[in-house]
């Protein structure tokens, strides 16, 4: 079971409607056909998880297409939805985690909670890798690895 | 300009705006605005007065995030604070 945070699953879907889109995007300039073709390595033959909160934040930068993409976006994301599976957790969990909810949001919250059952957290959100890692839940970094590629070349 | 460029200016620029040590630089986004670039880096500074209830989850440590406004001849025209 792999978890995939909000801005790594912007990656993914645009991957799966046109590589080529990754770099137009605003959020996922920085990435390209590479860090697609990584994240389905990263994805192959494991179970996603996801929450209510990271489809919604997914879908509320994504929906915005027009065309032929507007069509493409709804059946990648339709397809996405019903590969993985999707948990709910209750947002009163901000009870019991008060100061963590004021540093890293309730949707980031629920991510460290349901990945700590994971074998990794991927994430392209530096703040959260840095929280993640310091809970000790393994995670992939995509900003990490972008960097990393970028400055060997 | 390619992102490589781009990140070593706005890097040097953040650099030069603290006085205190950064580490983990990095490049977040990029956007082209008009002539100009809108670069996004992330980096890591020691907070020294955070508050103790908050040590338990980073340590001292904080990720701060800034925006870097570089115009066509390379110059840096705007550094400012970001939010995602």
């Amino acid at each position: 079971m792999v978890v995939i945070d909000t801005n790594a699953l912007v990656v993914y879907v645009l991957g799966l409607m046109n590589p080529a889109l990754i770099e137009t995007h605003k959020r996922t300039s920085i990435y390209d056909k590479a860090d697609f073709e990584y994240l389905l390595k990263l994805t192959y033959k494991k179970e996603i998880f996801t929450l209510p909160d990271i489809l919604s934040e997914v879908d509320n930068l994504l929906n915005k297409f027009k065309g032929k993409y507007r069509r493409i976006y709804a059946k990648k994301f339709l397809d996405f939805v019903k590969y993985s599976s999707e948990r709910y957790l209750e947002s009163l969990i901000i009870e019991s985690n008060f100061e963590l909810f004021q540093e890293i949001g309730l949707t980031d919250l629920k991510v460290l909670e349901l990945s700590e059952q994971a074998e990794y957290l991927i994430t392209a959100d530096s703040k959260l890798a840095d929280y993640a890692s310091c809970y000790g839940i393994k995670v992939i970094d995509l900003v990490k690895n972008r960097n990393v590629r970028l400055l060997s070349t | 300009m390619n992102f490589k460029e781009l990140f070593k200016i706005a890097s040097l620029a953040v650099q030069d705006s603290y006085e205190k040590d950064i580490f983990d630089i990095r490049l977040e986004q990029v956007e082209k605005d008009g002539d100009n670039y809108l670069v996004v880096v992330s980096f890591v500074i020691e907070d020294k007065m955070k508050e103790e209830s908050l040590i338990a989850f980073t340590g001292k440590y904080e990720r701060i995030y800034k925006q870097i406004r570089i115009d066509k001849d390379k110059s840096v025209v705007g550094l400012y604070m970001f939010k995602f």
